[in-house]
């Protein structure tokens, strides 16, 4: 994802940890400005609902939390990592 | 007897100010600073990040840790009178298989149509299928055999585990996140009724459970005795398999497979307050909800901002302090009767 973010003009906030899960709470003290939940269907959606609870969360409080197919992203082909970006940079434009 | 019972209620005492403790702790303790001298200030402070972590995040994990906690360990604590058997515990029975059985394959599925209430009411589900077939499976001419339902239990717990590494083998890649960190337990939930109803059942079922102290105390002689001495005893197993089942099925649903909580914490309480099930069974919840009110903070705190799933501390820390007791003659004297 970080790449993603850097050829975007942002940053993850994860960006510099090398594995595991980061806890809610790390998230909320970032504060950032985009949240891009990669699972589709109910989980996403419940994970959407979910951040959008926090209301200190710019990303919350301007409407900027967005879901990504996993499938097309998380295993990127060069044809697949390109509909990823295209598919963020429209939210971001939005 | 009046030194006895002034000792218990001066444990009694000192084990509600650690749970005050504990809880305090966790309510200040993470990713962002709370001190506790500002934690009222917080908690006023509506619009405040702060106060949206506290009211979204900790406090609900806290009740959670504290009603799951309390919960498994009460669970434990009446299975291993029931079966007089100290290595009992909820997830023994294959209740916790049984349990992750119905989360996989609602993931393998994708049968969402309860939205965020799906896998929750999966889990569910699969501890109860899994305690009706054990329950069926143990009857002998109308009288559950305990000894059988152990056994049975141990069995569907192995086929369940094997049936989810048949359905992980044969899913999406995608899925298998969602099982693995499901059945390693988290306490995420922060959804006011869950989190609510879950504390709600918890002291419920506490409350209930007084009112067995008694025959447990009975069954400590064994079964026969206890007939002896009146207490119908089938009955009484079958209410408390009941309850016991109500309580690690709602754990389950609403917190994944937390481990060694139901099997470790009656071992530590009985060192401290004895084998009398009048004063084990509120102790065991006490110590219950300490224990994974602590072992949540470890987890979120030990390898910060990464969080560890519960099950990983409560598995480790539950199984080196059995071994622990196990391994020292004079604990062991002070624990092993069930």
């Amino acid at each position: 994802m970080a790449d993603y973010m850097s050829i975007l003009g942002g940053s993850n906030i994860a960006g510099s940890l090398s594995s595991g899960t980061v806890s809610r709470e790390f998230v909320v003290a970032e504060n950032p400005e985009y949240i891009f939940v990669v699972t589709m269907g109910e989980i996403g959606e419940e994970e959407v609902t979910e951040w959008r609870k926090f209301k200190t969360l710019h990303a919350a409080t301007d409407g900027h939390i967005y879901t990504l197919n996993s499938e097309i992203a998380c295993e990127p082909t060069p044809a697949t990592f390109v509909q990823t970006l295209r598919q963020m940079h429209n939210h971001i434009k939005e | 007897m009046k030194h006895k019972n002034m000792a218990h209620a001066l444990y009694f005492a000192c084990s509600l100010l650690a749970l005050a403790g504990a809880a305090l702790l966790s309510l200040t303790t993470g990713e962002v600073d709370i001190p506790l001298s500002n934690l009222g200030k917080v908690l006023t402070n509506d619009g405040s990040m702060a106060h949206s972590i506290l009211t979204h995040i900790r406090i609900p994990r806290t009740i959670l840790a504290l009603s799951i906690g309390g919960s498994l360990s009460l669970s434990g604590v009446i299975l291993q009178g029931i079966y007089r058997n100290p290595l009992v515990e909820p997830y023994t029975l294959g209740i916790s298989g049984g349990a992750s059985l119905g989360v996989t394959l609602a993931i393998v599925t994708g049968a969402y149509f309860l939205g965020r209430f799906t896998l929750p009411f999966f889990g569910f589900a699969g501890a109860f299928a899994t305690i009706f077939l054990v329950y069926i499976l143990s009857l002998r001419r109308g009288q559950v055999s305990v000894n059988r339902m152990l056994l049975i239990g141990v069995m569907i717990s192995f086929i369940s585990s094997a049936m989810v590494m048949f359905l992980m083998s044969i899913t999406s890649i995608e899925h298998i996140p969602g099982i693995v960190f499901w059945t390693m337990g988290a306490l995420n939930e922060s959804d006011p009724l869950i989190v609510g109803g879950m504390l709600t059942v918890a002291i419920a079922l506490l409350f209930i459970s007084f009112f067995f102290a008694i025959p447990l105390n009975a069954l400590r002689t064994g079964e026969s005795k206890a007939r002896h001495l009146g207490i119908n005893t089938s009955l009484i197993i079958r209410l408390l398999f009941v309850l016991t089942s109500l309580l690690t099925g709602c754990c389950i649903a609403v917190a994944g497979v937390i481990g060694f909580v139901g099997l470790t914490i009656p071992h530590i309480t009985r060192y401290f307050i004895g084998t009398d099930f009048r004063f084990l069974l509120p102790a065991s919840f006490i110590n219950g909800g300490i224990f994974l009110i602590c072992c949540d903070v470890v987890s979120r705190t030990l390898i910060a901002p990464n969080e560890l799933p519960i099950g990983v501390i409560t598995g480790i820390v539950g199984g080196v302090t059995f071994i622990f007791i196990i391994a020292s003659p004079r604990l062991n004297s002070k624990t092993s009767e069930s």
